[in-house]
Parts: structure tokens; C-alpha cells; sequence
């Protein structure tokens, strides 16, 4: 797919959605909200993808479960796959579930041999499974969990060569993560396995009610904010034009609010694709 | 090096606790926060007529006591909280509210039909050019997004008010029992009051019998009933599908 900028889809903006005639526009939707049986919510998404490129964001196979990830979710991720023919497929380096319990989160994990082992062994699952190469997320951290062998770029990066999976990254998850666990964002974007790379995320986040700007939530329920526009120009630069997501799933503003986070994110990419193109 | 099954099972117990553990850092408030608040939202996008009838405190506190005790198995929420209707039947919070169970139901039965899957309705012009006697021979199913609802208060009516569109008018239903049609044309879901008869019609569809014996039914238990305007209602609902002929 073109590296151009998408938005997140959400029902109520259907009909400005497909009407829109921006330049390069696809759409991304978490799989999980269209694993149903039928109704309205597939046939809108069949109108959707007649008109525009796809993304498939899961939000459910907790690839760092000890757990292999489940059958039946699978098979529904493919079901989906084989009908909507994506452009890409991603989901998250998180895990979900625990036992017979899911939780609608995406929690941490230390990274050692062990989960290193754990997550290659469910990545090569969900791949075999879905039938196509996936990229995985960079989670936003809250805490150290501690008991870490890798730092996160090295950890990524094994799990990148051990299973040829992509890798999506989140510059908000990177800034939320940066601020919380006080490291350097920048140190971070410069290790990153480059050629990987197969899609950006943009979101905006909001502080904890109690500590304050100390502690940044990744709640999608706000506008981009000018520190994360900072490190996408940092990673266009570092790794290139890649296809890029304005996310947003609270406090969901009019499309055309969407469209000008886009349309900043579009201006940003288009001297890096010419630059490529030359 | 910790075991990453034992991690994973004592951080799942802290972040779903009924109390955070001891000796936790303030930062891990905001995963018992997130878990929680992805549970909540589906309960919130699935009883919306429940959270206007109790208001937004009161549903969150009620919310939150189900939560807590039924955990999704599945990271597809868009069918949790089938139990809701239940738990809300024994619930103080519906003390005074006597038809807060059966409203629940009926929130949750638009949900069911509102993600069932798709098949042809019947319409009136796939009948409408038949004899009577061909057309009491049909043996028409029920579409696979159609729900029927019986309710021992007048649920029906009190979320019809609730789910109406402009301001929320004041209303004083008669205190009786009540039937409901759910069902799907298009996009739309919509539910349908239906009288006694109508709803034996459906009841008997359902068990497989033709159109004319459901009628039949229908007349015998309800003399009286408006049976043509049942069967007309049932119809242009989208709530049949797939009418097999009887000798066939």
C-alpha cells in the first residue's frame, strides 16, 4: 500500500466516509468490532472497503500470553481476512487473556528468553493461521514490570527476524511509554529495525487524574499533541514514508476534525514519498 | 527471571481484584481502571434504554458490581452481558423499578438482532400474487435476526418511549402484560408491540407450522384478533423468511 494517511472508521461517520474525495484516504477498523454474524455493522464495512484501502487493527489475539492464541479467534480473524481483503493486518505485542478470561486491555510483560520464545511461537500461530505476514504494535507501558533481558527495540527486533513478521509503530505508545518509564524517545525511534516497518500509528493521550503529566494514558481521546507530531517527523525521517493512522476511539470528534489531523499527517509524508520517489 | 505464567496469572488477579493489592505503584491504577472501563463501555453500548432509566451514576455502580463478576471469555464484547437482564431482575436498583429486567431484555434482544446474520425477508410481493389456499400452505421460518419477547410488564411500551425520537414524554401504560417483534429491515432494527394474536402466529411459525395453521391457531386462541392486519405486520417487519410450500 502507498504511504499515504488514513483514518480510524467509526460507524457514525459513514456517509462522509465514503463520500470523501481526499487523495490516498484509507480506513483501519479493530477486527474484533466486525467479528459478528451478519447485520449492518458488516454491510457497512463491505461499503467502506468497495471504496477505500483497508486495515485490520486486532485488539484480542494476546500474542504475549503464555497461552498459543485461540483457534476460534483466529478462525473468525480469518474469516474476516479472506473477505475484506486487507491491506494490512496488525495486533499488538500485549496479552489479553488468562485462562478462560479475556480482559478488554493490552498488559505488559517482561521481556525475557522465555517470552521472547512465547511470542515467536504465537506469532508463527497467528500468521500460519491468518495466512498472510502481520505487524505487531509497540505497547504504550504505564509501569517496569521489571525482570527485562532486551531492551524493547532489541526485543523487537528478534521477534522481526525470527518470524518475519512487520512491525506497526505507535508514536504516541513511544511518547506515552517515554514519559512513563523516563527514558529517551528519541534513543528509541534511532534503534528501531527500520526496513520492518510497515505502518505508523497517530493518537493523542491524556494525563492521570491524580499524578498529573508524570503519568500519560494512551486513551485515544484526544487530539495528537504537538510532542508525538515531533517524533513522526523523527520517524519519517529515520525510517521513512510508511501508510499512517490518525486513531481516535473517545470523545470521537466530527469526520472533518479527523480529516485535518490527517491532511497535517499527509503534508508530512508527501516530501518524504517524493523524496523516495526521486 | 521471572516465569512469565506466574507473572501473568498474578498480575491478571491484581488488575481484576474486587481491591487493589498492597504495595502496587500508582501507575498500575490505570490497567484496573482500563480493564474495567472496557467492560463498562460495552454494558453502556448494549443497555442504553437501562442507563436512561437509571442515569448515568446509578448504571455505572450497577455496571460495575456485574463486571466484576462475569469476566468475558471472548475479546469480541459485542455480546457481553447476556446475564445483565438477570442480575438486574434481583438487583436492588430495580426495587422500584419493576420493569427494569424486561427493558434490559429488550435492549438486549436489539443487540442479538442487530449482529444475527443476514438471509432474505419475506415479502409481501413473494405472496402476493397467490390463492389463499397457497399461500396458508407456505411454511415460512423465522429470519434468523427475528426475536419475540413476551414481558409480564409493559416493557414494550416504556422502551418504545425511551427509544423515540425527540424529548422523552412523560407516559402512564396500562400495567399489563406485553409482546414484542424485534427485527431487522435493512439497517434498521426495529421493535414491534404485538397483540396476542400476532404473537401466536409467530410462536407457531417457529415450531415449524404452515401459515394457515398458525392463523388457525391464532383465530381459536384470540377470536376477534385482527389476523390480517397480524400476519400484514409480521410481514412488512421482515421477521419470515425462506416459505417453503407445504407439499413441498
Amino acid at each position: 500500500m502507498k504511504a499515504s494517511a488514513g483514518v480510524g472508521f467509526k460507524p457514525e461517520h459513514f456517509e462522509e466516509a465514503v463520500a470523501s474525495p481526499a487523495e490516498g484516504l484509507w480506513f483501519e477498523v479493530h477486527a474484533e468490532n466486525y467479528m459478528v454474524e451478519g447485520g449492518p455493522r458488516l454491510a457497512m464495512l463491505e461499503v467502506l472497503r468497495a471504496a477505500r484501502p483497508l486495515s485490520l487493527h486486532g485488539v484480542g489475539l494476546s500474542l504475549a500470553g503464555v497461552e498459543t492464541p485461540d483457534r476460534e479467534h483466529l478462525a473468525r480473524f480469518r474469516r474476516l481476512i479472506d473477505r475484506f481483503e486487507p491491506a494490512l493486518v496488525s495486533e499488538h505485542l500485549a496479552w489479553c487473556r488468562s485462562g478462560a478470561v479475556c480482559f478488554p486491555d493490552l498488559l505488559p510483560f517482561p521481556r525475557t528468553r522465555q517470552m521472547l520464545d512465547v511470542i515467536c511461537r504465537n506469532i508463527d500461530i497467528a500468521q500460519e493461521a491468518l495466512g498472510r505476514r502481520i505487524s505487531i504494535e509497540n505497547p504504550s507501558l504505564y509501569l517496569n514490570v521489571g525482570g527485562h533481558s532486551w531492551s524493547e527495540t532489541d526485543f523487537l527486533s528478534e521477534i522481526i527476524r525470527r518470524t518475519g513478521c512487520g512491525l506497526l509503530i505507535d508514536a504516541n505508545n513511544i511518547h506515552v511509554s517515554a514519559t512513563n518509564l523516563r527514558f529517551d524517545a528519541q534513543d528509541y525511534i534511532d534503534s528501531l529495525p527500520a526496513s520492518a516497518v510497515t505502518e505508523f500509528h497517530l493518537a493523542g493521550h491524556s494525563t492521570d487524574p491524580e499524578l498529573g503529566d508524570t503519568l500519560l494514558i494512551d486513551s485515544h481521546d484526544q487530539p495528537i499533541t504537538p510532542a508525538v507530531w515531533a517524533l513522526y517527523e523523527r520517524l519519517i525521517d529515520r525510517i521513512g514514508p510508511r501508510p499512517t493512522l490518525i486513531e481516535r476511539d473517545g470523545n470521537v470528534p466530527p469526520f472533518g476534525e479527523l480529516m485535518l489531523e490527517r491532511e497535517q499527517a499527509a503534508s508530512l509524508l508527501a516530501p518524504a514519498q517524493e523524496l523516495q520517489d526521486a | 527471571m521471572p516465569d512469565g505464567a506466574e507473572f501473568q496469572r498474578s498480575f491478571a488477579h491484581a488488575v481484576s481484584a474486587r481491591r487493589p493489592p498492597k504495595g502496587m505503584p500508582p501507575a498500575f491504577a490505570v490497567y484496573r481502571n482500563t480493564w474495567l472501563k472496557g467492560l463498562l463501555d460495552a454494558l453502556d453500548a448494549s443497555f442504553p434504554t437501562v442507563a436512561m432509566i437509571l442515569g448515568p451514576e446509578t448504571f455505572k455502580a450497577v455496571a460495575i458490581e456485574f463486571a466484576r463478576d462475569h469476566r468475558p471469555d471472548t475479546p469480541v464484547l459485542a455480546l457481553y452481558g447476556g446475564e445483565f437482564p438477570d442480575f438486574l431482575a434481583v438487583h436492588r436498583a430495580a426495587l422500584d423499578i419493576p420493569y427494569l429486567r424486561d427493558v434490559a431484555a429488550l435492549d438486549r434482544l436489539w443487540t442479538e438482532c442487530f449482529l444475527a446474520p443476514d438471509a432474505p425477508a419475506l415479502r409481501p410481493q413473494d405472496y402476493g400474487s397467490l390463492r389463499p389456499a397457497e399461500m396458508f400452505g407456505l411454511r415460512p421460518r423465522l429470519h434468523p435476526a427475528a426475536r419475540i419477547g413476551w414481558f409480564e410488564t409493559p416493557a414494550v411500551t416504556i422502551w418504545q418511549a425511551h427509544r423515540a425520537e425527540g424529548e422523552f414524554e412523560e407516559i402512564e401504560p396500562e400495567w399489563r402484560a406485553e409482546r414484542a417483534l424485534v427485527s431487522r429491515r435493512g439497517a434498521a432494527v426495529t421493535v414491534t408491540l404485538l397483540d396476542e394474536a400476532a404473537y401466536t402466529i409467530l410462536i407457531e411459525i417457529r415450531n415449524g407450522r404452515t401459515l394457515g395453521s398458525a392463523i388457525a391457531t391464532a383465530a381459536e386462541a384470540h377470536p376477534g384478533s385482527d389476523l390480517a392486519g397480524g400476519v400484514s405486520t409480521i410481514i412488512a417487519s421482515g421477521a419470515l423468511t425462506g416459505a417453503g410450500k407445504e407439499q413441498e
